[in-house]
């Protein structure tokens, strides 16, 4: 192990490699593994391929049966499908064996994570025989009393995630017709995908082959990953780098045309902006890790959009100042403090963004989205050590503005400054500079 | 009033009236059911998959530390014997202990209560392999009509052991051919 001296000494690429290992070598102690693998002994009570169900040595009842997957997942949102199904497959019938033979009806006990509980780093769960009147009280579920904000906060982001994480399982599982039952949001997604596909005419053609639920599925991601629009719009260089590193991405747009889908989402926003007519706070609220961990969209597009806002509200008076440089070049920009560039490029931001208003007059403007620099999680921090970055070399930094293709490739090189730029839109950033500077 | 957060054909989602937690996430399938085996393979499977994804909602949207998934079979006995599964959002010293307090076991006694469970084990592993549906045999009908028996057994106390282990001997009497 190392102490949090050396941890902190780490670079973030080390840090990864150490994790890595740290797994390996988790899964090497991994108690669970060896009693799968046979080198610890278990009174196994069912075994078969993907499964395996031993008693506890530990039990709460008499009878207390684990069942885990042979292989190491640490919770379960982490198993793949099939073991998953299987798995509760199994977890069915053994209740029913212990119905069956002890006479006794069954709890299912899962703690994901150590605060819940979890005791090894294997996934699995217990099967606990219950009976009326034993004295198992802690699996009771207790009740409480809340109000306030916080928790009306709460169920509002669980009332809006809901639905659409289970929309996109069923969609994978081809089992759309279980939604049948809709509420009034249901319809509203619907409505919206409809839209898209009415819109969409020329998308059909490269994605003809597919069957319509495949661009239904991509109509609908699209829709609620406008940041990703935005991608592929600008940048579809950038998605398919993103396919080439996660099979994931890979299997949404597998045999779609990523540059006819790019030319045709240009062309539809010249033509008629679409608006997804939602509040910054319902977009903040929205996310759906579970089709594209990749842009995690989450906090961070609200945020950065009004801090953009007071950013530039603050710079007024430096703006007033380097106006009267007139045509800057681009020497007194390196000159000109870190605000200059922050500023510039915000303000270029709030430029850009009156443009769209502007073509977009008609419709709700302030739900408009503009392609972002900075994707990350924490984009206000990540844009400060960027700058930081530039400070120090001002060479990188031209490098950058006049080829950011070079650059990109020279990032393969140096993971640690490709770390720097994670989820950077850098062609993006290239050309607010060379805005900058044309000013 | 419940906080219903997700509904389709098999399963409702809610927000109980008097959460344990704010992050709390009840699922009740749609269909009458007291036991697990009242449901189809397809339904438990359905279950299990949203108590899932709403523990990975009260993960990334709740930052949840960690969740528990807690479904407890109902007794005949209850007001409202209908199964759901909890999902509850776990945080650093939230005070809560889903733990239990180790039963010693004599080995001999794990060994036998091992032995029964796996007999009838693999009568069920043989079902899912062949295909053949395990739960609509004798033993689902029996389970209805037996368990009320079972704690009829308890109530009248004496020897609970030696009765569970007659039934287990009769039992596997009628497996005989």
């Amino acid at each position: 192990m190392v102490t949090q001296e050396e941890w902190d000494k780490m670079s973030d690429s080390e840090k990864q490699e150490f994790q890595k290992k740290a797994l390996e070598e988790q899964k090497k102690n991994c108690i669970f593994c060896k009693i799968v693998s046979g080198e610890i002994p278990g009174k196994k009570v069912f075994e078969d391929d993907k499964v395996i169900a031993i008693l506890d040595i530990n039990p709460s009842a008499k009878g207390h049966i684990l069942v885990l997957p042979k292989d190491h997942y640490a919770i379960l949102p982490l198993l793949p499908p099939e073991i998953f199904k299987h798995m509760f497959r199994v977890c069915q019938g053994l209740s029913k064996v212990i119905d069956d033979t002890l006479l006794v009806r069954s709890t299912i006990y899962i703690a994901n994570g150590a605060v819940a509980g979890q005791q090894s780093p294997h996934f699995l769960f217990h099967i606990v025989p219950r009976d009326d009147g034993d004295k198992l009280s802690n699996f009771d579920i207790k009740e409480n009393h809340f109000e306030g904000e916080e928790f009306e906060k709460y169920k509002a982001i669980i009332k809006q995630n809901m639905p659409l994480i289970m929309k996109n399982h069923l969609q994978r599982e081809n089992r759309l017709d279980l939604l049948d039952t809709s509420n009034s949001q249901e319809q509203k997604q619907e409505q919206s995908v409809s839209q898209v596909e009415s819109n969409e005419n020329p998308m059909q053609k490269s994605l003809s082959n597919n069957p319509d639920e495949r661009r239904e599925q991509l109509a609908l991601i699209l829709d609620n990953n406008p940041q990703l629009k935005e991608i592929i719009k600008n940048n579809p260089e950038e998605l398919e780098k993103a396919m080439a590193q996660d099979p994931r991405i890979a299997e949404i747009f597998k045999g779609v045309d990523i540059r006819a889908l790019s030319t045709n989402l240009k062309s539809m926003d010249e033509d008629k902006p679409r608006f997804s007519g939602e509040s910054i706070e319902e977009k903040a609220q929205k996310f759906d890790l579970d089709n594209l961990p990749f842009f995690d969209e989450m906090d961070s597009s609200a945020s950065s959009d009004v801090e953009f806002e007071d950013k530039v509200e603050q710079n007024d008076d430096v703006e007033v100042e380097t106006e009267n440089y007139g045509d800057s070049s681009y020497e007194e920009i390196e000159d000109s403090p870190l605000e200059r560039e922050l500023s510039g490029t915000e303000n270029d931001k709030e430029e850009f963004q009156e443009e769209q208003e502007d073509i977009a007059e008609e419709n709700d403007a302030t739900s408009h989205n503009p392609p972002k620099v900075f994707l990350g999680e924490n984009p206000l921090e990540q844009r400060e050590k960027v700058f930081e970055y530039f400070e120090e070399k001002p060479k990188a930094k031209e490098l950058l503005k006049n080829d950011p293709d070079y650059f990109i490739e020279l990032l393969e090189h140096k993971p640690e400054v490709k770390l720097l730029f994670e989820d950077v839109d850098i062609k993006l950033l290239s050309k607010r500079l060379r805005e900058v500077e044309q000013k | 009033m419940t906080f219903i957060v997700y509904e389709d054909k098999l399963v409702i989602a809610y927000i109980p009236e008097k959460p344990m937690v704010p992050g709390h996430i009840r699922i009740q399938p749609r269909k009458k059911a007291r036991l697990l085996s009242d449901l189809n393979p397809e339904e438990v499977e359905h279950l299990f998959y949203t108590a899932s994804y709403s523990a990975t909602i009260l993960f990334e949207g709740l930052q949840a530390h960690g969740t528990n998934i807690i479904l407890t079979e109902k007794s005949e006995k209850e007001e409202d014997p209908q199964l759901c599964i909890d999902v509850i959002s776990r945080i650093q010293e939230d005070g809560l202990n889903f733990q239990w307090q180790p039963l010693k076991l004599e080995p001999l006694e794990m060994d036998k209560i091992a032995d029964q469970l796996k007999d009838k084990a693999d009568y069920f592993k043989d079902a899912l392999v062949n295909n053949r549906d395990f739960f609509a045999s004798k033993g689902s009908s029996s389970s209805k009509t037996i368990t009320p028996k079972s704690s009829a057994v308890i109530k009248e106390e004496e020897d609970e052991e030696g009765n569970k282990k007659t039934n287990y001997l009769l039992k596997s009497l009628h497996r005989i051919p």
